[in-house]
């Protein structure tokens, strides 16, 4: 089962996914468990060449990502590209996974799938 | 008909308004407003150009005075994107019309298309969630575009944000 936690910085994304899918601190370690922690940090840090191939590669994978497109468009190349890939990824997981939550202070809105 | 999607950067907004689009008009328009200059805005008008690729599209451009744009014929659909490429081109091109009274000259260009289709389907931007205070003409430019679509959500029969692709109504879910 693939499901896709989105939502603005600090709005309680780990600990729903914590308690919604029995979750701990360790499952978040790294991006070969079954869960990953701010998908977007790792997309800053990593070139990401193809969006489907590096989204296809986080199937199965319960995904927390900031929502990072909501702001004014960055002159900066660099962090135009990272929002850019970011949105892209997302849409892509998005179109496969069987659940997506997007959480607002602490409440998750299911916008896809059902929990 | 009127519809608005907003939604943030590379949210799906664009896929999702062709897609209702296609769902009403067979004949259609797409009414394009980013100035094609630099190597970036090139390469998301070539994206834009292959989503919309096989499914009936004319295409033509309006970057500034929109309420004086008259399409080559009558279309069933009309799709403008985007308010937010417009709002920056009337505020900050040498063609535009400057800061003031600016979010009206808009609202009267989108009036104007009504009068050119049945189902205007209309592609504004989520710009206001960072929390960063930008120079004061980015601040007006935020502010303008967050009235504008405050004014378009009101006046729509339906609104939705794009999230990761997948489409939030707002009101007129039914229509979707």
């Amino acid at each position: 089962m693939t499901v896709l936690i989105v939502g603005g910085a600090y709005q309680g994304k780990k600990e729903l996914a914590k308690k919604l899918f029995h979750l701990n601190d360790n499952d978040f370690v790294g991006m070969e468990n079954k869960a990953i922690y701010n998908l977007h940090e790792y997309i800053k840090l990593n070139n990401i060449t193809d969006v489907s191939d590096f989204a296809n590669s986080l199937k199965n994978k319960i995904i927390i990502c900031d929502e990072i497109g909501c702001g004014v468009v960055p002159i900066d190349k660099k962090l135009n590209d990272w929002r850019e890939i970011t949105g892209r990824v997302c849409c892509e997981i998005a179109s496969f996974a069987d659940i997506v939550i997007r959480v607002t202070a602490g409440m998750p809105q299911v916008i896809k799938g059902r929990i | 008909m009127k519809i608005v999607i907003t939604g943030g950067s590379a949210s799906g907004k664009s896929a999702n308004a062709e897609k209702i689009i296609c769902k009403y008009a067979k004949n259609n328009l797409y009414l394009a407003t980013m100035q094609p200059f630099g190597h970036e805005a090139q390469k998301r008008i070539k994206r834009h150009l292959e989503l919309r690729q096989g499914k009936c599209f004319d295409t033509e451009e309006c970057f500034t005075n929109l309420a004086e744009f008259k399409p080559k014929k009558q279309y069933d659909g009309i799709l403008l994107e985007c308010v937010s490429n417009l709002l920056a081109n009337e505020m900050f091109s040498p063609n535009g019309i400057g800061f003031d009274n600016v979010a009206n000259h808009i609202l009267n260009g989108i009036n104007n298309l009504e009068k050119y289709c049945k189902v205007l389907v209309i592609v504004t931007s989520e710009i206001f969630s960072d929390g960063e205070n930008y120079p004061y003409e980015t601040m007006e430019y935020c502010k303008l575009l967050g009235q504008i679509n405050q004014n378009l959500f009101h006046l729509s029969n339906a609104a939705a944000e794009s999230v990761c692709g997948i489409l939030l109504p707002y009101k007129g879910a039914n229509l979707l």
